[in-house]
C-alpha cells in the first residue's frame, strides 16, 4: 500500500517538473540550485545544501529530476527521484536508493525511499552578507530490513533532520567564484539508511558535520570536494565517514552533470569503497 | 625584472601548496586564463578593455537588456542615450576608471519600481551575456560582478 503511494508520488513530482520543463527554467543564476544528492535534496552528492532544487525565485515554482549512478569497489548504487521547489522558500523531494549487496549476499539488495522537505529560513546564496539557511528534514524508509534487522538495526524508518548553510562569494580566490557550505545532521541512520536506523552499539539521534567546498573555473564548471560524518551503530561491521571530489558542469540552467571520486570506506565489513560517481539532473 | 620573477615565485608556491586538489585548482585557473596575463596593477577598468572596452560593453549590455522580455519592457520610458550614459559613468567609476557618476544614486533611481528578484538577475544574465560576448576573461566578470551584486539590496523590492 505504502509503495503504491510512494510510487504515485513520485509519478506526480515527475510529471509536476515535466509540465513546467515547458516554460524557462527560473530566474535564479546559473548553478544556484546545485546538483541533487543521493537522497533527492539539492546540495551535492552527498551533503545537502542550503539551496533549494532547481531555479525558481521568490514568485515561481522550480524543481529537478535527477538519476545517480556511484560505483564503490564491491558494490552498485543506483539512486533517481524529484524535487519541486515552491517560491525559493519550500523544497519536496521524493528519493529512491537501490544498492546491490550481491558481493556480500548473492542476489540481494538494500533499498530505500526518501521524502524530503526543506525550508529556507533565510538570506541569499549571493546578495546578503549573512549565508542563505535552510532546515531540512528527510524521512526515511528502508523497504528490505529484513537484511538490516538481522545485523542489529533497530527501525526501518528514521527522521533526518539537517540545519544548512550555504555561501558564494562571486570574486573568490584566483577570482573564481567560491561556494562553501555546511551542515549539520541529526540522524540514527545507518549507511544513510540502507541499513536501518539505531543499532546495537548505538540506538540514539547523533550529530553529525558535513561541509562542501566548490571553486567555479568558469560559470559551468566546478570543481569541489565534500564531506559527511557519519554514525557508527551497528557492531557487526564500522561505518566510515564519506568524502568525494566532484566536477560538476552546468551547460545550461536546464541540464547538469556531476563526475565524482567518491570514498565511502567500509561497507558491510568490505574495506576501501572508493569508486566513481555520476550523476545527471534536469532542472526548471 | 624584479615583478615578473615574483610572479614567477608565487606561482611556483601556489603550485607546491600542500592539496592535490589546490594543484588542480592551479592548473585548470592557470589555463583559463592563460589568454589574458592577468597583472596585478592593472585596474579593473583597464582590464575591461579601457574606455573603448567599457562602451563596448554597456552598448552590448543594454542590447542584452532590450533583448530580454523579462526586463525591457521596464524601459520604455526611459532616455537610453542617458541610460548609456551613466551606466558606462557609473561602470568606470566602479572599476578604478576614474570618472564622476553624475546620476542618480542606485536607492532614488529604482524607488518605487518595486523591481523583482527575477528581474534583478536578469539584468546580471543580461550583463553577463554581454561580458562573454565581448571575451571577458572569467576573472574580470567575476570581479565586475562583485561590484554589482551589493547593489540588490538598493535596487529590489524598493
Ligand atoms: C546591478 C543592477 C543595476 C544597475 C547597476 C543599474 C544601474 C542603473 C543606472 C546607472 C541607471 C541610470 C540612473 C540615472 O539616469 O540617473 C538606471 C536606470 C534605470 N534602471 Fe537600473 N540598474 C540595475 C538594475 C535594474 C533592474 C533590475 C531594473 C529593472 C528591470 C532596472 C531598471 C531601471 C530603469 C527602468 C531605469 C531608468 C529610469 C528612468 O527612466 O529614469 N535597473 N539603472
Amino acid at each position: 500500500m505504502s509503495s503504491i503511494i510512494r510510487a504515485s508520488m513520485l509519478c506526480l513530482m515527475l510529471s509536476a517538473v515535466a509540465g513546467t520543463l515547458q516554460a524557462a527554467p527560473g530566474g535564479r543564476l546559473i548553478a544556484t540550485g546545485g546538483a541533487m544528492t543521493v537522497e533527492g535534496a539539492a546540495g551535492g552528492g552527498i551533503v545537502p545544501w542550503a539551496l533549494l532544487a532547481g531555479y525558481a525565485e521568490d514568485e515561481q515554482f522550480g524543481g529537478s529530476a535527477w538519476y545517480t549512478q556511484v560505483q564503490p569497489k564491491d558494490f552498485t548504487m543506483q539512486a533517481y527521484g524529484a524535487a519541486l521547489s515552491l517560491h525559493n522558500r519550500v523544497e519536496l523531494s521524493i528519493g529512491k536508493q537501490r544498492f546491490d549487496i550481491d558481493e556480500v549476499i548473492p542476489g540481494e539488495q538494500l533499498e530505500q525511499t526518501i521524502l524530503g522537505a526543506k525550508l529556507r529560513l533565510n538570506g541569499d546564496l549571493i546578495y546578503t552578507r549573512l549565508p542563505q539557511m535552510t532546515l531540512g528534514l528527510q524521512y526515511k524508509k528502508n523497504d528490505t530490513f529484513a537484511i538490516p534487522e538481522s545485523v542489529g538495526a533497530r527501525d526501518d524508518k528514521g527522521l533526518d533532520i539537517y540545519l544548512a548553510a550555504s555561501k558564494l562569494w562571486l570574486d573568490g580566490p584566483f577570482h573564481r567564484s567560491l561556494f562553501l557550505n555546511a551542515t549539520v545532521r541529526a540522524t540514527r541512520a545507518n549507511q544513510g539508511g540502507l541499513l536501518g536506523f539505531g543499532g546495537d552499539r548505538r540506538n540514539r539521534l547523533s550529530l553529525q558535520a558535513e561541509a562542501s567546498a566548490g571553486l567555479f573555473i568558469t560559470r559551468q564548471w566546478v570543481l569541489g570536494v565534500e564531506y559527511r560524518q557519519k554514525p557508527d551503530n551497528l557492531g557487526f561491521a564500522r561505518e566510515d565517514d564519506w568524502y568525494d571530489v566532484f566536477l560538476g558542469w552546468f551547460p545550461s540552467k536546464r541540464v547538469s552533470l556531476v563526475a565524482a571520486w567518491s570514498d565511502l570506506g567500509s561497507i558491510t565489513g568490505l574495506d576501501d569503497q572508493t569508486g566513481v560517481y555520476l550523476s545527471l539532473q534536469v532542472s526548471q | 625584472m624584479k615583478p615578473s620573477y615574483s610572479m614567477a615565485m608565487g606561482r611556483l608556491r601556489r603550485c607546491l601548496a600542500p592539496t592535490v586538489l589546490h594543484m588542480l585548482v592551479a592548473i585548470l585557473v592557470g589555463a583559463c586564463s592563460a589568454t589574458s596575463p592577468a597583472k596585478p596593477e592593472m585596474t579593473l577598468y583597464e582590464q575591461l578593455g579601457g574606455e573603448a572596452g567599457v562602451e563596448q560593453l554597456t552598448t552590448d549590455f543594454i542590447r542584452e537588456i532590450a533583448a530580454d522580455e523579462r526586463i525591457k519592457g521596464r524601459y520604455r520610458q526611459t532616455d537610453i542615450g542617458r541610460f548609456h550614459r551613466m551606466m558606462t559613468e557609473q561602470m568606470c567609476m566602479e572599476t578604478g576608471g576614474g570618472c564622476t557618476y553624475s546620476g542618480d544614486d542606485m536607492l532614488q533611481t529604482h524607488a518605487g519600481m518595486k523591481i523583482t528578484r527575477v528581474e534583478f538577475n536578469g539584468i546580471v544574465e543580461a550583463l553577463m551575456r554581454a561580458m562573454d560576448r565581448n571575451r571577458i576573461p572569467q576573472g574580470v566578470q567575476n570581479q565586475l560582478l562583485a561590484l554589482y551584486a551589493p547593489m540588490h539590496a538598493d535596487i529590489v523590492n524598493r
